[in-house]
């Protein structure tokens, strides 16, 4: 009797300690990204690259590459890299930067294979920085704000996209979050003598499918938040006039969407101001 | 007899959370880890992609716009599940997940080469255009031409 008590008690703590290692291991891992190419929690637009020992005002943007020795992307990006660093092509405007989770030695050796040459390299620990994956592309202000980002191998479209960014940049004409012409938020009795007068606007609904279906304005398109990256160039025109809408207390998710739309090159866009 | 007694509760109530262990351990082990990722990603580790075909009705009520399709491959890269969260009709809707259903995936594992096979959940998007000649395609977002 003592015996099977004894196995039985044993298998107790067995089970409590698999069982606890288990949810653990399932908990730990639920939101990672294989390849690390979507959006980190942690970083957007808006938000400062907490990045030591960098003074950011020294320059009017700074283009970092956040890259890794190991990356096949980064490799298979060098020779875009090249291209868009002769863009760059030392201009006081524009500082490139290259910053990596190895050693600094090894770091130059891995650019002076791929033969990728910025002005600066710095080792830095990229996941404490919200930089869960690699290549990743940041331009960042004077203040050390994230103005655009760009995850993972680009395709040739988003590539594009990059190089006339920096082309902008390069020619002060660039338009970021936060500035005067995208930080407006619109109220809702604005929205419609704008509709009655004739303008073109685009309420842009960003809650969920199921959120909307429940109820939303009559004129809006819904458009879910995780799926404007990809939906919002194919099917919203860069010169309609835009305004974002979640109908949440805190507008959250309309600042993001109103975010990623800037960053893909949308220049008029508001929030709604929630009543 | 107290003894007896104590002895007889002890070895049913270890029996009770030896059931549950099991049962909960089962249940633990059957909810696979799922990785979600941006379509973006998702593109890139296709290994075999299948463009949906547009339905000859469809085209001829001139059913148009995107179909949002959201799936889950498994440890193999074959896909598992697929959920159309958006299409302009029911045989549009059809089309999209019969095409869904063939595309492949390359295996993804956690972390790195040597993270344990994981499940992956991503959304693909589809167009279905109609031109002014009334020709009708079906295209994917212009990023990933």
């Amino acid at each position: 009797m003592r015996r099977s008590h004894l196995v039985l008690n044993i298998a107790l703590i067995v089970s409590v300690v698999v069982l606890g290692a288990v949810s653990a291991n399932r908990y730990l891992i639920h939101h990672t990204d294989p390849d690390g190419s979507s959006i980190p929690s942690r970083l957007m637009p808006g938000v400062r690259l907490d990045l030591k020992d960098v003074d950011w005002s020294k320059n009017h943007r700074t283009l970092v590459l956040a890259l890794s020795n190991n990356c096949h992307f980064c490799s298979e990006s060098a020779g875009f890299y090249q291209k868009l660093l002769k863009e760059i092509n030392s201009s006081p405007e524009l500082h490139a930067m290259a910053i990596f989770s190895e050693p600094l030695t090894a770091a130059q050796r891995y650019l002076t294979d791929v033969k990728v040459s910025v002005d600066d390299v710095r080792q830095a620990p990229l996941v404490k920085l919200g930089l869960d994956g690699t290549p990743t592309l940041l331009l960042i202000d004077d203040a050390g704000k994230i103005t655009q980002l760009w995850f993972g191998r680009l395709s040739p479209y988003q590539e594009d996209q990059v190089i006339s960014q920096v082309r902008a940049v390069l020619a002060g004409k660039i338009v970021t979050p936060g500035s005067d012409e995208t930080n407006n938020e619109i109220g809702v009795d604005e929205v419609k003598s704008k509709i009655k007068s004739g303008q073109k606007l685009t309420i842009l609904d960003v809650r969920t499918r199921e959120e909307y279906a429940r109820s939303h304005e009559e004129w809006s398109k819904n458009i879910p938040s995780d799926e404007i990256e990809v939906r919002a160039p194919n099917e919203l025109s860069l010169d309609d006039f835009i305004v974002t809408s979640c109908r949440c207390s805190n507008a959250s998710r309309s600042m993001l969407a109103r975010d990623i739309l800037v960053a893909h090159g949308f220049k008029k866009v508001a929030v709604l101001r929630e009543p | 007899m107290m003894k007896r007694y104590y002895g007889e509760k002890l070895r049913r109530l270890c029996l009770v959370l030896g059931v549950l262990f099991t049962v909960s351990t089962s249940l633990a082990l059957g909810q696979r880890t799922v990785a979600r990722i941006s379509e973006g990603s998702l593109r890139k580790i296709a290994v075999k992609t299948v463009m949906p075909e547009y339905p000859p009705d469809s085209v001829r009520r001139q059913s148009k716009g995107v179909a949002v399709a959201e799936l889950i491959f498994d440890e193999a890269g074959v896909v598992s599940q697929v959920e159309i969260l958006e299409a302009p009709d029911s045989l549009i809707e059809k089309a999209t997940t019969e095409a869904v259903r063939q595309w492949t995936f390359k295996p993804t594992r956690m972390r790195d080469e040597h993270g344990p096979p994981i499940r992956v959940q991503g959304k693909l998007t589809f167009y279905f255009v109609i031109n002014d000649q009334g020709q009708a395609r079906v295209e994917n977002p212009k990023q990933f031409n």
